[in-house]
């Protein structure tokens, strides 16, 4: 349905995606990672034929979109990461001319706006400022109003940023609802590892424009069958002994965490009893070990050597 | 839509609203109070003291004209003629009549000093200018007024610090040396009974309307300049839709950035339209500014601030675009801070145009509060609409000239994200 081919955009003699390609089937849902930075808007923007690629192309049904552009929008809906609202209006006129200007109007837009506002959980309170809403409140109205127009395509770039937990799980349930139950092709993209391993069967990891890693949450997590997580609860600071770990040759990552460090490990490897004499070197006990299976987020770790959220 | 949507997001912005109507009509009523002695022309606010250094001797400088007159061996028909000219006509003794006329003594009380008291005096204030009949005045006048030669002769204005004062006072003096060049043109040297005209300052009234009041002057001069604000205003707020990203959900609406654009215009002019007409109607309430006028004078008031808005309307667009191309928001706040004090300093919004310097008159009049003042003074004072044509289609052509440059400076839709 939606396909891009080596997308580039270059600012100024930086390269701020470098030969992205990814496509979307119909009525999937894709998720797209990567950290802030990573060019995932940048992406998003030339999907949507907001910017034009310096080079590449996106295809829609085969069609190019670089060239054709009106043909996306028709069946675009783009949920920004900002709140693109006008927050003097209510969330009712602010719903209203975003619905005139996708030509809707009368009796359908009204039905189209009750039916988005009931989607995000609104209705109630549709008549207030959109200032005076909560964080939350304000992006599920950010993602009203990109539905407006019963968009084939749904890009949503990082919806949940900032909100409380009520606000998050109604705004995954939306898109559940719309991937699910209305057939919408969803790319959604975060840099919560979770809610794209909740909604999304296949995901793209971006770090420093490229994309590095795509595939199923399975496909994705076979990258690290050869490994194991090690985590190591310390009772004092860890970072005396980190350096001396990726002296190991099993050791292939070493992270400090809140309490202690994670170690990435060659699976099989017997190197407990050379982790607990540096830990005796560096006069820290450990007061718990714990082995676990990599997550989409030791995945992430291991391909970019930084965390999600760096 | 997009007219609709920016006029309620203008009608939500309160503190834009005080801004747009209350600052203005505070303006007018605090300066019309302060400036109605000033304003109306009355002899009390506008009375000064000056001193009159008297260097030139009268009597020797009709001799030496006469001495001169006998040299030249003309005609003695014309030698005789020219020399009573000289008597009855003579410059320093047309200069005292003015100094004397009653008119002028309501604005200025001459008193005779020598050259140190005087500058004395007006150090400490106790006059606001000097008046100097130098050395050989009468001499040299008569030369150049009966010979036709330039004798060099000059009054001297030393002033002080208060400009409107010695504004009225210099323009009493040019209104004299006119009318003696125009009476010397004509050839009415040989009719001493023919007193020139003199300018004694106050307000021109050219039809039989009443001269503008301090309450009319400011309602004009505010509104025009206040009324600009709304370009700035207007193009900030559409800098804020491009920032926030609403400016995108437009584009991927599909629809064009022109419409946008002309959603601005369209706002500016309905707002500036309506702050303007709000203007006048409460400045008349409160201050009786059109007593009886007709319901047609309000229809020409109505249309000017139409085309006065529409000006608005094409900054507004002008200022969009600017703001738009260079990602900034710098072309609306320099506007606003620095453009409409700049134009309303130039277009008489401060000081009536009269009272400017020539060149800041000369750049006033192509701004569009000078041509929007000028329009009015000129609708309100009963003034035939040929009369006001050239100023009406400058403010139109500025109008069209400013939405053309908007639209030709608007990035085109694929580059502006």
């Amino acid at each position: 349905m939606l396909e891009t081919t080596e997308l580039v955009k270059r600012f100024k003699g930086t390269y701020a995606v470098q030969g992205v390609s990814l496509y979307l089937d119909k009525g999937e849902s894709v998720g797209l990672l990567g950290p802030n930075g990573a060019g995932k808007s940048t992406t998003i923007s030339m999907i949507s034929s907001l910017i034009k690629p310096t080079s590449g192309d996106v295809l829609l049904y085969g069609n190019s979109v670089v060239k054709n552009p009106a043909a996306i929008r028709k069946v675009l809906g783009v949920v920004p990461q900002e709140i693109a609202l006008y927050e003097e209006l209510t969330a009712y006129e602010n719903l209203k001319f975003f619905g005139r200007i996708y030509k809707l109007k009368g009796k359908e837009l009204e039905l189209r706006i009750q039916e988005v506002l009931d989607m995000v959980g609104l209705r109630e309170r549709q008549k207030e400022l959109v200032r005076t809403y909560s964080g939350g409140m304000k992006r599920r109205i950010n993602i009203a109003a990109a539905l407006l127009h019963e968009p084939e395509i749904v890009i949503m770039d990082e919806p949940t940023v900032g909100i409380d937990p009520q606000s998050r799980n109604h705004i995954l349930d939306t898109v559940r609802l719309l991937n699910r139950e209305k057939g919408t092709t969803v790319l959604y993209t975060s840099h919560y590892m979770e809610e794209v391993e909740q909604l999304c069967s296949r995901m793209y990891i971006m770090d420093h424009g490229k994309v590095i890693a795509s595939g199923s949450k399975q496909e994705l997590k076979r990258i690290l069958t050869g490994e194991d997580i090690l985590h190591l609860q310390l009772d004092g600071p860890g970072a005396g002994m980190a350096g001396e770990l990726r002296m190991l040759d099993a050791v292939l990552q070493v992270e400090e965490t809140e309490n202690g460090l994670k170690l990435i490990v060659a699976k099989q490897s017997r190197i407990l009893s050379q982790v607990v004499q540096i830990a005796e070197r560096h006069q820290v006990e450990i007061l718990r070990v714990h082995v676990h299976t990599p997550s989409l987020e030791d995945v992430f770790l291991h391909l970019t050597g930084r965390t999600l959220r760096d | 839509m997009f007219v609709w949507k920016d006029l309620l997001l203008f009608w939500r912005d309160r503190k834009g609203l005080v801004l747009l109507l209350l600052m203005p009509f505070l303006m007018i009523l605090i300066l019309g109070f302060a400036m109605k002695g000033l304003m109306e022309g009355s002899p009390e606010a506008l009375r000064m003291k000056a001193a009159l250094v008297v260097e030139d001797d009268e009597a020797s400088g009709i001799e030496r004209f006469r001495t001169e007159l006998r040299r030249r061996s003309l005609p003695e028909a014309a030698e005789s003629a020219l020399a009573a000219s000289a008597e009855q006509a003579s410059p320093y003794t047309l200069l005292k009549r003015m100094m004397e006329n009653e008119e002028v003594g309501k604005f200025v009380e001459f008193v005779p000093m020598d050259a140190e008291t005087a500058h004395t005096a007006l150090e400490s204030g106790e006059v606001k200018a000097v008046l100097t009949v130098p050395p050989e005045f009468t001499y040299k006048a008569l030369v150049g007024m009966l010979l036709g030669e330039d004798g060099g002769a000059a009054l001297r204005l030393t002033a002080g610090e208060s400009p409107v004062h010695v504004d009225v006072l210099q323009g009493m003096l040019n209104g004299f040396v006119r009318s003696l060049n125009f009476r010397t043109a004509l050839g009415e040297y040989g009719r001493p009974d023919a007193e020139p005209a003199l300018a004694a300052g106050g307000v021109e009234s050219m039809t039989d309307a009443k001269p503008m009041n301090s309450f009319l002057y400011f309602t004009l001069a505010m509104s025009v300049m206040f009324v600009l604000f709304v370009a700035g205003t207007t193009a900030a707020k559409a800098f804020a839709e491009l920032r926030g990203r609403v400016f995108d959900r437009v584009l991927l609406a599909d629809r064009h950035p022109l419409r946008f654009l002309g959603g601005k215009a369209g706002a500016a002019f309905c707002v500036a339209w309506l702050q303007l007409t709000l203007l006048f109607v409460l400045s008349h309430l409160a201050f009786g500014l059109f007593p009886g006028r007709p319901f047609s004078f309000w229809l020409g008031l109505s249309a000017i601030n139409a085309v006065l808005s529409i000006g608005v309307g094409g900054f507004a667009a002008l200022l969009t675009a600017l703001n738009f191309r260079f990602r900034s928001s710098t072309a609306s706040s320099m506007f606003s801070s620095i453009a409409v004090t700049v134009m309303a300093l130039a277009g008489g919004s401060f000081t009536p145009a009269s009272l400017l310097p020539d060149w800041v008159m000369q750049i006033g009049v192509w701004t569009p509060n000078g041509l929007a003042i000028s329009l009015y003074t000129l609708w309100i004072q009963g003034f035939a609409a040929v009369d006001m044509a050239p100023s009406l289609l400058k403010l139109a052509a500025f109008a069209v000239l400013t939405l053309t440059a908007g639209i030709y400076l608007f990035p085109a839709r694929r580059r502006v994200a």
